[in-house]
C-alpha cells in the first residue's frame, strides 16, 4: 500500500478569504450549514481536512466539531432539511489571541461524495462559545485521490470520542511523569472503531506530555499506543490534533481509557477527545475497505419537491 | 472508486519514555550543530521513526529555520553516518506571556533504519548564531515486526534546502491580496524521483491566510495546494504534512507559488518563505 500520490489538495474557496460559518449559541448546538464547494464534478470528491481562523471572534479554551455535510446541487436552499452530515473533525484550542497552526486534516479523507452535490461545513462547541460565535473556514479536498487511501462515508464515520459534548479532563500528577488516573472514554466499544487520532487541550506551559490509549477493565488498562506532544507556554492558540501514523482498529467490546503522564508539578487537567472511525472497514454485510477493491453504492436522496 | 485502507493495530512508543525531551543547546554560529543528545540508549527492536516533538524550553526572541537531525551510532560516533532523518521547521517570534504549542512532526513515511541494539540521538542547528537557544527533543517509534501495515523506507528523511535560508518569494500583496507571487523554484530538473512528505512556511505577518501551490515541471495545473492561515503572534514550527506525500518524478522540478489575503493595513509587501521535507525515491 503507497500513500504517494499524484493527486493535487485542493480548497474552497480557493484564492480568497475563508467563508464565515457562525455556530449556534447553545452548547454543542449545530450552527447553519454553509455551502463551500458548489455542484462537485469529479467521480469522486474526498474531504482531507479544513483550515479554522477565528474570523471575527476569538476563542479560549475552545472545544469544537466542525461537521461535513453533502447535499444535492440545487438544493441548498433549505440545507438543515436536505444535508446529510458525512462525518466531523473535532477540534481544541486553548488561546487564538496567540497565534498559531489552524490546518486540521483528515489523514484518511472521507470520500464516496459523487458528482452532483455541494459540500457543505457547520460548527458546533461547549459552551455556546458565551454565544454565536463567528469562524473563518476554508474545506481542503481530492478529487479522484488516486492511491484508494480514502475511506468512504457509507462504510464508516469520521467522529470522536466523545461526540457531541465536552471533552474528557485527565488531571495530571504533581509528580514529574507520575501517571494520572485512567479514565474511561467508552465503556464498551460497539461498532467496529478506527483510531486516528486525538484533538487535546493542554494549558500546562512548557511541557512534554505523553498519553496512552488503553483497553481493559478497569484498574487493569493495557496501553494500546501513545502520543507524545509538547507545549511552549500557556494559552497558545494551536489547536492541538494529533494524529497516529495509520487507523488503530479496536478489537469490539473493549473497555476504551486513557491516561496522561507530564513534564513539571502543573496539575491542571487536559481535555481530550480521540478522533475515530466508525464502521466496518474490514468486511461485514457493507462491505469493507480493506482489500484490493470495494465497489461504493452512494445513496441518493430524492429532491424535495 | 477503488479504496484500500491499511490499518496499523502496532503501539507507538515515545522516547525518552516518561522522561522530558532531550534538551540540546546551540554552540553559537550559523548552522553549527548541538551536541547529540540521547533519545534511545539501546533499542530494543528493530525499529521505525513516526515523527518528533520540538520544544525551545522558555522564551525565543528570535525568528530563523531550524533543522534537526536524527542519528544512530555510539556516543561519540553518531556524526560519522548520515542521520537517518533531518527535519526542518521555523521558529517565529515568542514574547514573554505569548507563545505557541510545541507541535509533533510526523515523518508520514516510516524511517526504518534502527536496527536492534541500536543507540539513537538527535541535535540541532538553526540560522541563529545565538549560543544560549535550547531544543528539547523527544520522539515516536514502532517496534518491528508489525502486525500492521505502515509505509515505511530505510531511506533518509532529507530537507532542502539544508543548512541554509529557506527559499523566499518577495514582494507579496502590495495591493493586491491573492494575488499570485512570482514562481520559485525548490529543486532543479535533476536527481531521482522524490515524495514531499511536509512543507515548512514562514509568512512574516499576522492575521494572514495564505496558500501556496506546488508546481511539478512546467505544469501550468498546481500539482497541490497548501492553504493555512497565521493568526495573531505565533512560535510554532509552521510545518505542513502531507499526509499523502507529493509525488516527483525523476528529473523534474519543483517551484512553488504564494498569494496572501488582505493583510489589515495596505499597501505591504511580505515575504513567503519556503523548505521541504522529502524521501528520495525508490523506497
Amino acid at each position: 500500500v503507497s500513500r504517494i500520490t499524484s493527486s493535487a489538495v485542493k480548497v474552497a474557496p480557493a484564492a480568497a478569504d475563508g467563508l464565515q460559518i457562525v455556530t449556534a449559541a447553545s452548547n454543542w448546538g449545530d450552527g447553519d450549514w454553509v455551502v463551500f464547494l458548489e455542484e462537485t464534478t469529479a467521480a469522486d470528491t474526498a474531504v482531507a481536512g479544513l483550515v479554522l481562523h477565528t474570523g471575527d471572534d476569538g476563542w479560549s479554551e475552545l472545544q469544537a466539531e466542525v461537521g461535513f455535510g453533502i447535499c444535492r446541487a440545487g438544493f441548498e436552499f433549505d440545507p438543515t432539511d436536505d444535508t446529510l452530515e458525512i462525518g466531523h473533525i473535532r477540534v481544541q484550542g486553548p488561546n487564538s489571541g496567540n497565534g498559531g497552526p489552524t490546518r486540521y486534516s483528515v489523514p484518511h479523507p472521507i470520500s464516496g461524495i459523487p458528482p452532483g452535490y455541494s459540500v457543505l461545513l457547520r460548527m458546533r462547541q461547549a459552551g455556546g462559545g458565551g454565544g454565536a460565535k463567528t469562524r473563518q473556514a476554508a474545506l481542503l479536498y481530492y478529487e479522484n485521490l488516486d492511491n484508494g487511501e480514502a475511506i468512504p462515508y457509507t462504510v464508516a464515520r469520521l467522529t470522536s470520542i466523545p461526540a457531541g459534548t465536552d471533552s474528557l479532563l485527565l488531571t495530571p500528577s504533581a509528580t514529574p511523569w507520575d501517571p494520572s488516573p485512567w479514565v474511561e472514554f467508552d465503556p464498551e466499544v460497539g461498532d467496529p472503531t478506527y483510531i486516528m487520532g486525538v484533538a487535546l487541550g493542554n494549558p500546562s506551559a512548557d511541557t512534554d506530555v505523553e498519553l496512552d490509549l488503553g483497553a481493559g477493565a478497569a484498574d487493569a488498562e493495557v496501553p494500546l499506543t501513545t502520543f507524545r506532544v509538547g507545549t511552549y507556554a500557556a494559552d497558545a492558540g494551536r489547536l492541538n490534533n494529533v494524529n497516529l501514523p495509520g487507523l488503530m482498529p479496536i478489537t469490539p467490546a473493549s473497555r476504551l481509557a486513557a491516561c496522561m503522564r507530564k513534564s513539571g508539578a502543573s496539575t491542571t487537567p487536559m481535555a481530550v477527545a480521540f478522533l475515530a472511525y466508525v464502521g466496518d472497514l474490514e468486511g461485514g454485510s457493507e462491505g469493507g475497505v480493506i482489500g484490493p477493491y470495494l465497489w461504493i453504492t452512494i445513496p441518493i436522496r430524492p429532491p424535495v419537491v | 472508486v477503488p479504496a484500500i485502507v491499511s490499518l496499523l493495530p502496532d503501539r507507538q512508543y515515545p522516547a525518552p519514555a516518561a522522561a522530558d525531551g532531550v534538551v540540546v543547546q546551540l554552540p553559537g554560529g550559523s548552522w553549527s550543530d548541538s551536541p547529540y543528545g540521547e533519545l534511545i540508549a539501546e533499542a530494543d527492536a528493530d525499529s521505525i521513526l513516526t515523527g518528533i516533538v520540538v520544544r525551545p524550553p522558555g522564551l525565543i526572541f528570535d525568528s530563523w529555520p531550524w533543522e534537526v537531525d536524527i542519528a544512530v551510532g555510539p556516543e561519540g560516533e553518531e556524526g560519522d553516518s548520515p542521520p537517518i532523518a533531518t527535519f526542518r521547521g521555523h521558529t517565529q517570534e515568542v514574547f514573554a506571556n505569548f507563545g505557541s504549542d510545541g507541535l509533533y512532526l510526523p515523518t508520514i513515511i516510516g524511517v526504518d533504519a534502527i536496527p536492534n541494539g541500536s543507540r539513537v540521538s538527535a541535535c540541532w542547528r538553526s540560522s541563529s548564531t545565538s549560543s544560549s537557544y535550547q531544543m528539547a527533543i523527544s520522539a515516536t517509534y514502532l517496534k518491528k515486526p508489525l502486525a500492521g501495515t505502515f509505509l515505511s523506507t530505510p531511506n533518509p528523511l532529507l530537507c532542502y534546502p539544508s543548512r541554509a535560508a529557506n527559499l523566499s518569494s518577495t514582494n507579496l500583496v502590495s495591493d493586491a491580496p491573492w494575488a499570485d507571487g512570482a514562481p520559485v523554484q525548490i529543486f532543479g530538473a535533476s536527481g531521482p524521483a522524490k515524495a514531499v512528505v511536509a512543507v515548512m512556511t514562514h509568512v512574516d505577518f499576522v492575521n494572514q491566510e495564505w496558500e501556496l501551490d506546488l508546481f511539478i515541471g512546467g505544469s501550468e495545473t498546481p500539482a497541490t495546494t497548501i492553504r493555512s492561515a497565521r493568526a495573531g503572534v505565533s512560535s510554532h514550527p509552521n510545518r505542513t504534512a502531507l499526509e499523502h506525500p507529493l509525488f516527483v518524478p525523476a528529473s523534474t522540478s519543483l517551484s512553488f507559488v504564494a498569494r496572501l489575503s488582505d493583510p489589515p493595513s495596505l499597501p505591504l509587501t511580505i515575504t513567503a518563505q519556503v523548505a521541504v521535507n522529502y524521501f528520495e525515491l525508490p523506497l
